[in-house]
């Protein structure tokens, strides 16, 4: 095996160690990333029969995602802190207003803006989130009230369902007769079950967000 | 591991193949740094960075005194263990 290709091996191996490695704090992904890259590079210098092979030495090293797998079993607090571990309460909080606003809103709009608005205060109350995730989460709200709107100028404003068929042969598949509206009254309905749940899901994943970060910066676990 | 680094202070690749010398104790090599990283993170070993004639700096790693009473503790207890296994193997086949 000539030296470029070996070389290039390595590249491949490191690259696909490091994209594996995502899922760990950044400190740790490079400290196992550097640890492994001098670990080849110190088989390749000690150059035994079986270890001068590139192929040899990744081989005995594993997969990378063997590895990974590996740093996430032995858990991953972070580096030393002195910040006291931190609750989610207000983030848990802010979630839930946006569920109880949308829930509300299936039935009465005005009420689940309400819970929506509350959200959206507790929101940017956290000292959790970053302004960047603050934004995305009012815009979810902002962006959903839009929408719901504009739905609700499209759609229909009555539907009636009619069946036909002559009596003692199987009936058609029912027909929906809607009128007033651009969007048929099914699809305008899903629309707005998907709007009311946006803001809901948007604060789920800035939740997620906010716990990971949390756990890594969790105090030693010794 | 520990019990390897009680002795020498080594640099993690010649810990890794002084594991992998020791027959069934290592499957991939890789998975041994982040059990390393660990047991840093645990204050059971302690690194040094050491400049290498050859290349980049390298890490040496040697156990603290937390991690020699870990040795010593789980000696004792592994001694137990394995006489109380050999204790019942020999009522078994005797």
């Amino acid at each position: 095996m000539t030296t470029d290709i070996g070389d290039q091996l390595v590249r491949d191996y490191l690259a696909r160690l490091d994209r594996m490695a995502h899922q760990l704090p950044k400190y740790r992904r490079v400290e196992l990333v550097q640890e492994i890259s001098q670990h080849i590079a110190s088989a390749r210098a000690a150059g035994t029969a079986e270890e001068t092979s590139v192929r040899g030495v990744l081989g005995r090293l594993g997969e990378p995602a063997e590895i990974v797998a590996a740093a996430l079993r032995d858990g991953a607090p972070g580096p030393p802190t002195d910040h006291p571990p931190v609750g989610t309460g207000l983030e848990i909080a802010t979630v839930g207003m946006f569920a109880v606003g949308s829930l509300a809103g299936l039935a009465i709009p005005t009420v689940g803006l309400l819970g929506w608005i509350v959200g959206v205060v507790l929101l940017w109350t956290s000292r959790q989130w970053r302004r960047p995730e603050k934004t995305v989460g009012t815009a979810s709200v902002f962006g959903a009230v839009g929408l719901a709107v504009l739905v609700g100028a499209l759609s229909p404003q009555s539907c009636t369902a009619s069946q036909s068929g002559v009596a003692g042969q199987p009936a058609t598949p029912a027909a929906e007769q809607c009128t007033g509206g651009v969007l048929p009254g099914t699809v305008g309905f899903v629309l707005y079950l998907g709007l009311l749940i946006t803001p809901v899901v948007a604060s789920l994943v800035l939740l997620r967000r906010v716990r990971r970060r949390t756990r890594r910066a969790g105090p030693l676990d010794a | 591991m520990l019990s390897l680094l009680n002795t020498d202070e080594l640099y993690g690749f010649d810990l890794v193949r002084r594991l992998s010398e020791v027959d069934g104790m290592v499957t991939s090599e890789g998975t041994i740094y982040p059990l390393l990283s660990r047991l840093r993170r645990d204050g059971l070993v302690s690194t040094r960075w050491v400049e290498s004639e050859t290349g980049p700096p390298r890490r040496y790693y040697q156990t603290t005194a937390a991690g020699r009473h870990a040795v010593r503790t789980f000696a004792a207890e592994w001694r137990r263990f394995r006489d109380a296994v050999d204790t019942l193997l020999a009522e078994g086949t005797s």
